[in-house]
């Protein structure tokens, strides 16, 4: 039986700013693009899927108040519950490498063109790695005040674009069919990987878990819905062109005095790279010490950020390697494991299981 | 342990200065107000007004007098833009910086022959702001940019404003750098940039003048609009936040302040025939009233002086679109935008041709004033129509 130690309104934040990492690095390039009315149609159907998720994660780890997913593994078979934290362990590790990957990617393109990977890389991960090891109540706290943040600064966004919206650039979703808009639903619900955390963070919440879960889906699918409409009505297609186009409307947003907004969310930026990852190498140590029994999870914390100090020196030194573990995200695959297939057998399995020890069956 | 670690992270603090890792100072930068861009003969010839507070004013430590230009500018020849960039670095033995930089001017053949070239450099540009205002010049752009006006610290902050309250007032257009490589990278329709010269002072100064919209059609050639044709087309694009126009009825003169405060702009068909019809509202106030023989504006007066604005407005509105159609034709309005959202079936069969087929379109138009205002004094206020 794991302590709660954060309460929802920190579990909320700190999903959201993770989930929102990806959002600047959004690259029409990258995804298959859409026309905009599909893309935000698709977007809120993602979001009503995540939704469902949420109430099933909650029927699941109803059955067993206090168990994470791994418990609920470890109840199935104790096998199956050393293979599950094995694959949240890759998980986790995975979406680190790809975390620092993008990171570093990112500030080498826009920011800083002749910046080192070889500094910026090893330094970040010695900030995540200690932040880590402070615990979850410590990045869960910093992560509700950079929340608020976070949503100011998007509203000062809003605020200052508001006038350059134009909406002859809003095309209709439907206009090619249902065909892109699932796309970009799947999409969605596939890169909202913040719904295996969710599953693990489950009993060290205070408060209404749950409702911290509808919550986290609708601020980030909000946001997102928020920052592809801006860009695409206020940019049109030159948004097509660049590589960061909602990097390059937050840096065409100013407000009174502050005349490049984007200096302001770079910051922030780097702070919510430094709580995602700090996330999911927190978690990915907590993993690994489920196979050794709860055991050495200081020493797995250090052997985790050394894999992904190797792996992410690896995929910003391969722009194809880096291409290539996004699109294992896009593809769902990972998702629909962790996030869903699981989840729907253990909750088939332990549910039947459950009937058959009530009293009097 | 802890504490050795937190000592390690504060030491690595250390050289994460303003600067970044390449540790520029602010001395050894360029720091660029304005960009001029000339093309000749296959090359760039680039100049720039750069911030500098020893020319001129100066002072002790880095101080500068707002009265004199506090500016240098220095030019370069090169095959490519980056090329230019270079040259002039290592002329000044400084790092140019595109931060700051607030005006790229076009002379008349970068318009005509490399605009998409200019704009695809400055796009792809990390440092260059999205909503840096482009112009295109009578002539030179070297000789916008050398231009050493004396209405603010550095020239480009004069020129940055003028151009600001003319595109307010709707006689220049909106040309930032997003806009223009929207228009550019969009499908049949043409960018439209500010269009801005210089004229002579009686005192021998250069002085910049708002000529009005240029649009760079095919051929190497470029549609110039004058100021009121670039109203009539800000009405069409719904991009005029407040005007003043003065109308004429005979002897007597009045000043109307127009606002919009609804703009629809759609396509139909009809019988084949393409047709766009522009509904605009606006309010507005008449501040000034100059008649030959009573001295005080009427109440009566308000029907006639609604008419009288519908037609300018429309008039102002169909002169571009003539222009536009005729001497192009070149659709600066965003009607293939239109087309694409409201009669997505009709563009496809037209958007290789387009704006070709603009030949044959027509338009309509549906202005409603409403005059809110004869002017501050209290018995001209009007309560409500």
């Amino acid at each position: 039986m794991v302590q709660p130690r954060i309460d929802m309104r920190q579990l909320v934040a700190l999903l959201f700013l993770s989930r929102v990492f990806s959002v600047l690095t959004l690259s029409p390039k990258q995804e298959n693009t859409v026309e905009n009315g599909a893309a935000l149609l698709g977007i809120a159907l993602s979001g009503i899927v995540c939704l469902i998720l949420v109430l099933l994660y909650q029927k699941l780890l109803s059955l067993y108040p206090g168990d994470n997913i791994l418990d609920c593994c470890y109840r199935m078979h104790p096998l199956f519950g050393k293979f599950c934290a094995l694959g949240f362990y890759l998980l986790c590790v995975s979406i680190t490498i790809s975390t620092v990957g993008e990171f570093q990617y990112f500030l080498s393109s826009a920011i800083y063109p002749y910046v080192s990977r070889l500094l910026l890389i090893p330094l970040f991960l010695l900030a995540v790695l200690y932040s880590a090891y402070m615990g979850l109540e410590a990045f869960s706290r910093l992560s509700l005040a950079l929340g608020v943040v976070v949503l100011l600064s998007t509203l000062l966004v809003i605020v200052s674009l508001s006038k350059d919206l134009s909406f002859v650039f809003l095309l209709p979703p439907l206009r090619h069919g249902w065909k892109p808009v699932l796309q970009v639903a799947f999409q969605g619900v596939s890169l909202n990987l913040e719904l295996v955390p969710f599953l693990l963070l489950v009993p060290m919440v205070r408060g209404k878990v749950y409702r911290g879960g509808i919550w986290f889906v609708a601020l980030s699918v909000g946001y997102y819905l928020i920052m592809i409409f801006y860009s695409s009505l206020t940019m049109g297609d030159y948004a097509l062109s660049q590589v960061f186009p909602i990097y390059t409307m937050m840096a065409s947003a100013q407000v009174v005095l502050i005349q490049r907004l984007d200096s302001l969310h770079m910051a922030l930026w780097v702070f919510i790279a430094f709580i995602k990852c700090s996330l999911y190498l927190y978690l990915s140590a907590y993993c690994a010490s489920r196979l050794f029994q709860g055991k050495h999870r200081g020493k797995l914390l250090g052997a985790s950020v050394v894999a992904v100090l190797a792996g992410s020196l690896w995929v910003s030194g391969d722009l194809a390697a880096l291409m290539w573990l996004h699109e294992a995200f896009v593809d769902g695959i990972p998702f629909l494991l962790a996030g869903v297939g699981i989840p729907v057998v253990l909750l088939l399995f332990l549910s039947h299981k459950k009937k058959k020890e009530a009293p009097g069956l | 342990m802890r504490r050795w670690i937190i000592l390690l992270l504060l030491a690595l603090v250390l050289p994460l200065s303003g600067c970044g890792f390449s540790g520029i100072e602010l001395k050894d930068r360029l720091i660029v107000q304005a960009i001029g861009v000339d093309y000749q003969d296959g090359n760039y010839h680039v100049s720039l007004q750069v911030f500098d507070p020893d020319d001129g004013g100066g002072g002790a430590q880095g101080a500068f007098d707002a009265s004199k230009p506090n500016n240098q500018v220095y030019e370069a020849t090169g095959k490519t833009m980056a090329d230019t960039f270079r040259q002039i670095s290592l002329q000044t033995g400084k790092t140019v910086f595109l931060g700051n930089n607030q005006l790229i001017v076009l002379g008349e053949d970068a318009v005509q022959k490399e605009l998409n070239g200019v704009i695809s450099f400055f796009s792809g540009s990390h440092e260059t702001r999205p909503k840096t205002i482009i112009l295109a010049c009578d002539g030179k752009a070297k000789d916008i940019v050398g231009l050493q006006l004396e209405q603010g610290i550095v020239p480009s902050d004069a020129m940055e404003r003028m151009v600001g309250l003319a595109q307010e007032a709707g006689l220049t257009p909106y040309s930032t750098l997003m806009e223009v490589a929207r228009a550019a990278n969009s499908l049949g329709e043409t960018p439209l940039l500010a269009y801005v010269g210089s004229e002579e002072k009686e005192n021998g100064e250069g002085q910049l003048q708002i000529l009005g919209g240029a649009a760079p059609i095919k051929d190497g050639d470029t549609l110039y609009f004058s100021q009121l044709e670039i109203r009539g087309a800000e009405w069409i694009l719904g991009e005029v936040e407040q005007t003043t126009m003065v109308l004429e009825e005979g002897d007597n003169r009045y000043t109307a302040v127009v606002q919009p405060v609804y703009h629809q702009l759609r396509p139909k068909l009809e019988g084949g025939q393409l047709i766009f019809t522009l509904r605009l509202d606006v309010v507005c106030s008449i501040p000034e009233a100059i008649y030959t023989q009573q001295t005080e504006m009427e109440f009566s007066h308000i029907p006639l002086l609604t008419q009288l604005i519908e037609k300018e407005i429309e008039q102002e509105a169909d002169m571009a679109f003539r222009h536009a159609q005729q001497d192009g034709p070149t659709d600066v309005f965003r009607f293939s935008k239109y087309l694409d959202r409201y009669l997505p079936e009709y563009w496809k069969s037209q958007q290789d041709s387009w704006p070709q087929e603009m030949s044959n379109l027509q338009m309509e138009w549906d202005i409603r004033v409403d005059i809110k205002s004869l002017g501050l004094t209290a018995k001209n206020r009007i309560e409500s129509k």
